[in-house]
């Protein structure tokens, strides 16, 4: 898969991420969640955006960093639907993931957008860094750190029981 | 572009399909036979200009072989239709897949319907055919008879080129349209499309497609530019004396043999049957049992009997059809973004509501210059939640499209199961929303196949039976009650419960003892048993394995409930009940944990607070509830969900009762918040699947609502044996509910439960008194009359009225009128024999009751409309020499029903049941039984078939009575010959039904 052209940079539980930016519809502030009980572990509550109702994950536990702290909820990432996709020129490579429902990741602070020429360096095996491997597509260096690029595609795709074994049970 | 082709074709394929099943019954129908040869002549043009010339070329042929249909020259016979609807098949799948439709081969249907028009198949016309053309026809696929006819009137004949691009696309027209366009102009005679150079038929190169059209008119050539809108290098004319001779080398099509006779059964034809089969049988005459003249009448008359030869049924259809398409195309996701941006105006409108009522309290509004503000604000309101309404109805859409393809089912199922079975449907018009649609489409086919496959015997048994040797199963949309009422009816063998109980018992699914309890209508509810299939042989027809359990879920989950109902022996029906849509359902909002839940209301019976008298007690491990002498396990949410646990003695929370199917549960909530018509909005992908929430929806003030899943929460909660014991004690509250209620006095009143139609609560100051009268001024409704009880009878004087009140609107009145009740206790059972109609006796009063441990006066609803001076119709017809039996096991309705006829009729006498009303109908004489259907000994169903099998009482008229208003009893209360049925507790309308059955009882 190529490097995305732009990408999104974004800081949550001390760590730095990165997305592709073509995913990317709009950022929220201050979002209100109104939780979930008994929900998937990676679901942090749903969101009330214009007449329609966002799921907001929780991106740690998604990608397996279990923290099981739940901080307050600052900004959420809202990605594009089918739809929103459909109206793309170009579209991300994983773009078949969307569907019709609204999705988010909720994370601490929002960084830049790069552009290009940042290097990509394969992820590091799993065995080591104890995530969802499927959910990383590589790793960016840059000034502030090494930033995960996440495959927002697999991200957004429910996965099956077994492949989470790190997810926690609340 | 393609991807319209492939919409906008293949309904007219389905328009196709059922067009020509119907032309089976209806052969000489011009207007069907119109409809069928434009349906394929569209899909050929369409076809054409895409350059698909394996669906031209076998759309031609069925044209070539339907003009001879309908002008007459050729019989619609069965073997026709067979080889018309595997040409239809093929044509599906070629349009369905037009890159690979050469893959598909015709040759067979060609070759038989060639062999009708007695050419050759088209592989050695076409050299033939097109000698002597000018080089540019001869991509034409050209019909002579087309040619001469254009010929005959002078029309010109021209090639028009055309860039699908440019000259249809830009202009925003669909092909569709611009086909319809210059069909209207002239005659399209073939259309050719080159794509061999454009390499495929990909989006992308239907920019570069030049498509030819060979075109007749009568317009001259610069007309034609005008009205194409085209440059002149792109029309050519051909000269008249090129094509004349050209026809002449052709061979004159006739038809085979000649005129109406059946065509050759075409040996390689797949569709044709081995056999020739018989015509259709003719009316069987048999032997018309003399016994039983009513039963007999209603059986022939109650079906609205499917139209046979006559061609009448068909023009109603075809106008229906017309208006349906005048329609525009819009996409779901259009749709859906306009419902969400109403749904956000609402939320807004709310908001400006209160701000509003805010500002509207602390009298500013005049100082701030806004005093026109309030109005406009109503004005916003009002045509905000039209436009809600109005989206709403855009989603529904008529039930006829899925209805439609039943007919091919029926008759390709009754030629395998060599049944001859006719299919009726009923209220194609009736509307449901796009999502209930594609839901009901697997259940109905699944009941429409068990139909035909268990439920219609074979005609020789059918003959046996003094049956018409024809099956007939009907498909029905009704609207009812703001659902919709969907229902599969046969008039095949019924349900055998001793067979259906053998079966259960066979299969391990209840044990012998069990099945000896079972009444017949849960004998009937074993067909919804997982891995229950009745029958004997398992076929490929039906009968699976995944049976009437998977009919079941499936219209549960569409917020729907089945009833079956069934004659043994006449037939028998499975009834679906839907809601309208799933969009919007009025819903119970509820605080728990500080989280907002909504509870559809359809599941919601009654809400009750434990207290000290009503405890929560643990019973072997579950939370039992005792409610009036039920025992009702109770879940609780804030446990279920793993919240804190709220529930103190200060604190109680409320107790949802909730019916899930036969099962009745409490639910443990912390509060109530409000009733709400409520957006159902689905669940993202990470929480489907969860078996607590079925969707969420958005509140008055924008905070999301979780909408619980009742079935997912109760599903493996609930002790199992409460399931029984609930239908018990439900069944029979059905019959015996009052509701307890004060009048500002120490009295208490109470009101059977089917005389309720609805409880509302009103402020005080929206009543009014004028002229001596009590009225309720109703927000966006009619004014009501308000009865207050000390006005009309004789009972205690109420006090000055506190701030709020309840009134009671009556059903079943035709008058705006509502009961006033400043206090509403609680809905109780009367239990039999309580009712004293001696201690107090009064008009207006029925009664009186010890109901726990306290005399209740028990209201007479319409002594009290006519203590109140309010006239109750018409006086009836002279009955005063009619001798009445009344057959009623419950005491408080023989006793309202003694009242409302006493003096209307000469005799009422009473009977106790059934068996007591049999043995009293011998015993003397009368003009008229009234009588219950559910009764002990013999019911009322029974009664009327033993009345109607005596040879002295067969034409004793019958009314029933009953205190359910469903479809349901009234259809097998007409099936066992009841003249006429009413709903319990209507006096107005059972004295206007006596009338009506007995015009000329006084003589």
């Amino acid at each position: 898969m190529p490097p995305p052209a732009q990408v999104l940079t974004f800081l949550t539980q001390g760590r730095w991420y990165a997305c592709d930016l073509l995913w990317v519809r709009e950022i929220l502030r201050n979002p209100k969640i109104t939780p979930v009980d008994k929900a998937h572990p990676a679901v942090r509550g749903l969101v009330h955006l214009r007449g329609q109702i966002l799921t907001a994950l929780d991106l740690d536990r998604r990608i397996g960093h279990g923290s099981a702290a739940r901080p307050p909820v600052k900004r959420c990432i809202v990605f594009k639907t089918a739809t929103d996709l459909g109206r793309l020129a170009v579209q991300p490579p994983d773009a078949e993931a969307a569907g019709a429902d609204l999705l988010g990741i909720v994370v601490d602070e929002i960084g830049d957008i790069i552009s290009g020429s940042a290097q990509v360096l394969p992820p590091p095996p799993e065995t080591l860094s104890g995530l969802a491997h499927e959910c990383i597509a590589g790793v960016l260096t840059r000034p502030e750190g090494l930033t995960t690029l996440l495959n927002i595609g697999t991200l957004l795709t429910v996965p099956s029981p077994a492949a989470t074994p790190h997810a926690i049970q609340p | 572009m393609l991807g319209l082709f492939v919409q906008e074709a293949g309904e007219h394929l389905e328009t196709l399909e059922n067009d020509l099943v119907s032309l089976e019954a209806n052969p000489n129908d011009s207007a069907l036979l119109n409809r069928l040869f434009r349906a394929i002549h569209s899909v050929k043009g369409t076809a054409g200009f895409f350059g698909l010339t394996p669906i031209t070329n076998l759309a031609h042929v069925m044209e070539s072989v339907m003009a001879l249909v309908r002008d007459g020259r050729m019989a619609a016979t069965r073997d026709l239709i067979n080889l018309f609807l595997a040409g239809s098949d093929k044509l599906k799948a070629m349009v369905l897949a037009p890159d690979h439709a050469a893959d598909i081969s015709t040759l067979e249907e060609r070759t038989a319907l060639h062999a009708l028009l007695e050419i050759e198949p088209p592989a050695h016309v076409s050299t033939e055919e097109r000698a002597g053309l000018p080089l540019h026809l001869s991509a034409f696929n050209i019909d002579p008879a087309l040619v001469r006819n254009s010929l005959e009137h002078g029309y010109n004949v021209y090639v028009v080129r055309l860039n699908l691009a440019t000259d249809i696309e830009a202009k925003g027209q669909t092909i569709l349209d611009y086909f319809r366009d210059i069909e209207s102009l002239g005659t399209l005679i073939d259309s050719a499309t080159d794509v061999s150079e454009s390499g495929g038929l990909s989006e992308e190169v239907t920019g570069k497609i030049i498509c030819s059209l060979l075109f007749s008119t009568a317009m001259e050539p610069d007309l034609l530019l005008c009205a194409f809108n085209l440059p002149p290098e792109q029309l050519t004319e051909i000269p008249s004396d090129v094509l004349r001779d050209w026809v002449k080398s052709q061979p004159t099509v006739v038809p085979a043999k000649s005129v109406a006779v059946t065509p050759p059964a075409a040996p390689t034809s797949p569709a044709a049957p081995k056999a020739p089969q018989p015509a259709p049988p003719a009316p069987v005459a048999y032997p018309h049992p003399e016994a039983a003249p009513p039963r007999e009448e209603t059986l022939v008359k109650a079906p609205p009997v499917a139209s046979s030869a006559s061609p009448a049924p068909a023009a109603p259809a075809a106008v229906s059809r017309a208006k349906i398409d005048e329609t525009v195309r819009i996409s779901v996701s259009l749709l859906d973004g306009l419902m969400n941006l109403a749904g956000e105006m609402v939320l807004g409108r709310n908001q400006l509501l209160r701000i509003a009522s805010a500002t509207g309290r602390e009298r500013t509004l005049s100082s701030t210059g806004l005093d026109g503000l309030p109005e406009v604000i109503q004005g916003i309101s009002g045509v905000t939640s039209e436009l809600q309404r109005t989206i709403m109805r855009a989603r529904l859409q008529p039930v006829g499209g899925l209805f439609g393809k039943f007919n091919r089912i029926m008759r390709d199922l009754g030629q395998k199961l060599g049944k001859d079975i006719r299919l009726e449907t009923v209220g194609d018009d009736v509307e449901l929303d796009r999502t209930l649609i594609e839901g009901l489409s697997d259940p109905l086919t699944h009941l429409v196949r068990n139909s035909a496959d268990h439920g219609i015997e074979p005609a020789e048994d059918r003959v046996r039976a003094g049956k018409p040797a024809h099956g007939q199963v009907r498909i029905s949309a009704a609207h009812l009650a703001g659902r919709v009422q969907i229902e599969v009816r046969d008039d095949g063998r019924g349900l055998n419960p001793e067979k259906l109980k053998a079966k259960a018992v066979e299969k391990k699914l209840i044990t012998p003892e069990q099945a000896a309890r079972l009444g017949e209508q849960q004998a009937w509810q074993l067909i919804f048993a997982p891995g229950f299939s009745t029958a004997a042989v398992v076929s490929d027809v039906s009968g699976r394995g995944v049976g009437m359990d998977v009919v079941k879920t499936n219209i549960e989950r569409l917020g729907g409930r089945v009833e079956i109902q069934s004659v043994l022996g006449h037939g028998m029906a499975i009834i679906i009940r839907l809601p309208l849509t799933l969009a919007i359902i009025p819903a119970l909002v509820i605080g728990c944990g500080g989280r907002h839940f909504a509870v559809p209301q359809l599941n919601l019976q009654e809400i009750v607070r434990p207290g000290p008298e009503r405890p929560i007690e643990d019973f072997g491990g579950s939370r039992i509830l005792r409610l009036r002498d039920e025992l009702l396990p109770v879940l609780d949410l804030t446990k279920l969900l793993g919240l804190p646990d709220v529930h103190t003695a200060e604190c109680p929370g409320f107790i949802l009762i909730l019916k899930l199917d036969d099962r009745r549960f409490g639910l443990h909530v912390e509060n109530i918040a409000d009733t709400e018509e409520i957006v159902v909005k689905p669940l993202g992908r990470f929480l489907q699947g969860n078996s607590f929430y079925s969707g969420a929806t958005l509140l008055g003030q924008g905070e999301i609502a979780l909408i619980l899943d009742l079935a997912g929460i109760a599903n493996g909660r609930l002790p199992p044996e409460t399931a029984r014991q609930a239908t018990q004690t439900t069944a029979a509250a059905d019959s015996e509910r009052i509701l307890l209620f004060r009048d500002g006095s120490a009295e208490t009143y109470a009101l059977h439960i089917a005389n309720i139609g609805r409880i509302e609560k009103v402020p005080t100051d929206r009543i009014e008194r004028i002229g001596g009268l009590d009225y309720l001024r109703q927000k966006g409704g009619p004014t009501l009359r308000l009865l207050r009880l000390h006005d009309h009878l004789p009972v205690a004087h109420a006090g000055p009225l506190p701030a709020e009140v309840h009134v009671i609107i009556p059903r079943l009145v035709d008058h705006p009128i509502a009961i006033l009740a400043e206090q509403i206790i609680d809905a109780a059972d009367l239990p039999q024999g309580a009712l004293d109609g001696r201690s107090l006796k009064a008009p207006g009063i029925l009664g009186t009751a010890s109901v726990q441990n306290r005399l209740k006066v028990v209201i007479d609803l319409y002594g009290l409309l006519q203590a109140a001076g309010i006239t109750v119709a018409t006086r009836p017809g002279d009955l005063t020499q009619l001798r009445v039996l009344l057959a009623e096991d419950t005491a408080f309705f023989r006793e309202a029903v003694r009242r409302g006829l006493q003096g209307v009729v000469q005799t009422l006498d009473l009977a106790n049941d059934g068996e007591e009303a049999w043995q009293r109908l011998h015993s003397g004489h009368y003009d008229l039984l009234i009588t219950d259907l559910e009764m002990p000994r013999l019911n009322g169903f029974e009664l009327t078939a033993r009345i109607r099998g005596d040879a002295h009482l067969k034409n004793l008229p019958v009314i029933a009575l009953s205190a359910r208003d469903s479809a349901d009893f009234q259809e097998r209360a007409r099936v066992a010959g009841i003249n006429h049925y009413e709903t319990k507790l209507d006096r107005e309308r059972l004295c206007k039904a006596i009338t009506h059955l007995l015009p000329d009882s006084h003589s």
